[in-house]
């Protein structure tokens, strides 16, 4: 082997040794996997991806969606994840699959409203989505579009941000060689099909209701990418339904309130469905005493809730979004598993 | 910019794929844009000073070897004296406005006050171009020795120019005398596959004592050392060990990562460590520590004070003058001044107690070849030197006081209370960084028994890879780095 070849050689080897400790490393954490899960999934096999951010995640099961619909779906969203990350996201589901619908939860429509960049918590929100991102043109335009010029390099090698906690990286690499096996996240994140479930109650009283009809405005970088959003559903052809999560503070928050009404109208203008669950507290059933894990976000109970509501639209609309019921399909049957699994797994870590 | 920097990262293999791919006739030129472009990326207007310097000092070299032309032996004495003394003076004059201005400002201004005079002379408000007093000795080397005769003055502009900005030793040394590295930029050096793979092999484990040890104690001794009002006893006795051997590792890394960048190249820097901290007397580990300064301060300051009759007192005075010297050279500060005396103590005092130790040694029948007694100098060695680093790390001198009058507070209870621990440097950091300073400290001894690097290239491919894969992986996994992080700079950027 000639001295050219060696140091090729050697490169080849150190980007695999680089990229596999670069895995272990980020393995531990549910946000990677809850991405890796979604790739995990089996090639066209999805019909419903729900995008938006933690809302999103704490409010849908998507095993509920299946047991009482029989639809295949999953949940990817990721904590304080902004519109042009969904965006992005969007365009790497399409990549594994053809979903019949995508659902935005909306809440980031008003949260980051013409607001400054945060580098604190804008930075590791983009880095939470980015992290479990192939390496693709469409990785580097979210890190374009979601950090300053200086912090893309961390998005591509995210070692230099996890390289701090080598425990996991010394867990995940006993799981490998001791066990066989990847650590328990993976396994979690490919069961729970993206939901984060919290049994905690912390019930939330004294919500002072008020009601506006006037609209807002949808200003700048989210005005772009909601655009962006409404005008990838067009070109690919899936239905995209706005959704709004329950959290009390929508129920009072009027600068909220305006930009439901400005996304109802956006809504109207391009034959969208816009679910605002706020608006339907009573028909889902939440009660905001047993129904939040903290003041903000749905505990396992509300998400059953919220998800069997949404279940129940999807299959009053089965021929609205050409969708049929799986659960018969012998191609699904690992789906009839995996929700016995979930459940029994709930089951045991409520009780 | 800085060698632990993602931009050196992509800087260096660039300047070096390039230097190997162009002709011979344009390397010098390469290396110099690659200096230059080197230095400005700090700050762009100080490049304007490295330049003067170059351009006073290559034509006070080329007019010094003209003077030796002429015949008349007292003109040519004076001549040659004009023009050394130009050099030395225009070289030290920017040196001291751009380090020692407004500490010697500050001191009249106190001094005045006590006289109870006026001095409202107004301090500058400069940042201190670094390196500069690195390539500030190499320059008045470089004109002292063709003073003396020892070299001879280099007519190519260019090359010397090379000589003084030549990145790899530009801000932090080894400060290296002309005629070890002028001549080098005159051969060609090819591509040397064992050279290069040396190179960076000394480049990595540089990287790996500055980002992996160096970093790691540094954010113990930062926490301690930025507030030490705080902390007593063990504390700061920790504290200060620590930054002994910070200071080691971060200073011997960036020699480590300059001497492999020049090898790579082709070019052969002087070696600036050679394991000192297994020094048995001071005096010695002296002349294993930053000798490329050592060396310079021995030649052109001790050697000429010492000419003539010399009387213990003389030789005392002088050594005690290069040490001051040193103190200074090292920062416009007193600390450095009295780290620089205490430093000169040592070493007066080792010598003027020398025969009342043997005597005793002699008396009492001390065996003096075992482990026992080596061991037993090598430690007293390296808390007198962390000792005297108290002052070279304190930032006043009233924080050098206080760590010195509460070091011997007894407080055993930190070691058991965690208060150990909760120094920005968790329990786990702690032991890592401890077994850090170790592993190393173990290396450097087997290294100094063994050959390591010849023996690492006689073994199996297999063998060897799996050695550079670990070090590349230590420093990725356990490397101090990231956000949160800024690459540290190298500690002797500053002077």
């Amino acid at each position: 082997m000639n001295r050219l070849k060696k140091a090729i050689l050697f490169v080849l080897i150190f980007c695999c040794l680089f990229i596999s400790v670069q895995y272990l490393l980020m393995s531990s954490t549910e946000n990677w996997m809850r991405l890796r899960g979604f790739y995990n999934e089996p090639v066209n096999s999805i019909d419903i991806v729900f995008f938006g951010a933690s809302h999103c995640h704490h409010s849908i099961n998507p095993h509920i969606l299946w047991s009482e619909a029989g639809v295949p779906s999953y949940v990817l969203s990721q904590p304080g994840q902004p519109l042009w990350m969904t965006y992005y996201y969007m365009i790497e589901v399409l990549k594994y699959q053809k979903p019949k619908i995508m659902f935005l939860e909306t809440r980031y429509a008003y949260v980051l409203n013409g607001q400054n960049y945060d580098i604190e918590t804008d930075n590791e929100s983009a880095y939470w989505s980015l992290d479990a991102m192939k390496m693709s043109s469409n990785k580097l335009r979210a890190a374009v579009a979601s950090l300053r010029a200086q912090d893309i390099l961390l998005s591509i090698l995210p070692v230099m941000r996890y390289h701090t906690e080598w425990r996991p990286l010394v867990k995940s690499v006993y799981n490998l060689l001791i066990s066989g096996r990847m650590n328990s996240v993976l396994n979690n994140a490919i069961l729970n099909k993206g939901y984060v479930y919290a049994d905690e109650i912390k019930p939330f009283e004294n919500i002072k209701i008020q009601n506006t009809d006037k609209i807002g405005k949808i200003k700048g970088k989210n005005l772009e990418y909601l655009n962006k959003i409404i005008n990838l559903s067009k070109q690919e052809g899936f239905s995209l339904v706005f959704f709004k999560a329950p959290y009390p503070e929508a129920l009072s928050d009027l600068e909220d309130q305006k930009i439901d009404n400005k996304l109802q109208e956006i809504a109207g203008e391009n034959e969208l469905v816009f679910l605002n669950l706020n608006n339907r507290i009573d028909d889902i059933g939440v009660e905001w005493k047993t129904d939040l894990y903290d003041h903000d976000h749905l505990n396992v109970y509300g998400a059953d809730k919220v998800s069997a509501y949404i279940a129940k639209h999807i299959k009053d609309n089965f021929s609205k979004y050409t969708l049929e019921d799986r659960r018969s399909n012998c191609q699904y049957q690992r789906w009839n598993h995996s929700s016995e699994n979930f459940f029994e797994t709930l089951k045991n870590n409520i009780n | 910019m800085l060698f632990n920097s993602i931009k050196y990262l992509v800087f260096f293999p660039i300047v070096s794929i390039t230097y190997f791919a162009i002709p011979f006739k344009y390397r010098w030129a390469w290396l110099l844009l690659s200096s230059y472009y080197f230095y400005m990326n700090w700050n762009p207007k100080y490049a304007v000073l490295l330049f003067t310097s170059t351009i006073i000092t290559y034509f006070s070299g080329i007019l010094i070897e003209k003077a030796n032309n002429i015949q008349h032996t007292g003109n040519k004495v004076r001549i040659k004296k004009f023009w050394v003394s130009i050099s030395i003076v225009s070289n030290l004059g920017i040196l001291f406005f751009f380090k020692y201005f407004n500490f010697l400002n500050d001191n009249m201004s106190y001094l005045m006050d006590k006289l109870g005079l006026v001095w409202s002379v107004p301090n500058f408000n400069i940042l201190l171009p670094v390196g500069i007093s690195f390539y500030t000795f190499q320059v008045l080397s470089y004109t002292i020795d063709i003073y003396r005769g020892v070299t001879k003055a280099e007519k190519h502009f260019g090359r010397y120019a090379l000589f003084v900005s030549f990145f790899p030793q530009l801000l932090a040394g080894p400060i290296e005398k002309s005629r070890n590295l002028l001549p080098q930029f005159r051969i060609e050096h090819k591509f040397d596959y064992d050279r290069v793979k040396n190179g960076l092999l000394l480049m990595l484990w540089g990287y790996l004592k500055k980002i992996v040890v160096a970093d790691r104690l540094a954010i113990l001794v930062n926490s301690v050392y930025g507030n030490p009002f705080e902390y007593e006893g063990f504390i700061l006795i920790i504290a200060t060990l620590f930054f002994s051997f910070q200071l080691y590792f971060d200073f011997s890394a960036y020699s480590d990562i300059a001497i492999g960048s020049a090898q790579v190249m082709g070019y052969r820097l002087n070696k600036n460590f050679d394991k000192p901290f297994f020094s048995k007397s001071t005096v010695e580990f002296y002349k294993k520590w930053h000798i490329s300064l050592s060396i310079w301060l021995n030649d052109y300051l001790f050697i000429p004070l010492s000419r003539g009759k010399c009387t213990k007192f003389k030789i005392y005075k002088n050594i005690m003058v290069v040490w001051i010297t040193s103190g200074i050279w090292h920062g416009a500060n007193w600390n450095f001044i009295i780290w620089g005396i205490l430093n000169g103590l040592y070493n007066v005092l080792g010598k003027e107690f020398k025969q009342v130790r043997d005597k005793i040694i002699k008396i009492s029948k001390l065996n003096t070849d075992t482990f026992k007694y080596n061991l037993y100098r090598i430690v007293i060695t390296f808390l007198l030197i962390s000792f005297s680093r108290i002052f070279f790390r304190a930032h006043t001198f009233e924080q050098a006081i206080y760590i010195i009058k509460n070091l011997f507070v007894y407080n055993p209870n930190v070691f058991f209370d965690g208060s150990l621990f909760d120094l920005m440097l968790g329990k786990k950091e702690f032991y890592m960084a401890l077994f850090c300073v170790f592993m190393l400290l173990l290396i450097e001894y087997v290294s100094s028994k063994r050959n390591l690097l010849e023996e690492l290239r006689c073994k199996s491919i297999v063998v060897r890879w799996s050695v550079y894969y670990i070090l590349i992986f230590i420093i990725i996994i356990f490397g101090v780095y990231g956000p949160g992080y800024n690459p540290t700079q190298f500690i002797y950027f500053k002077f």
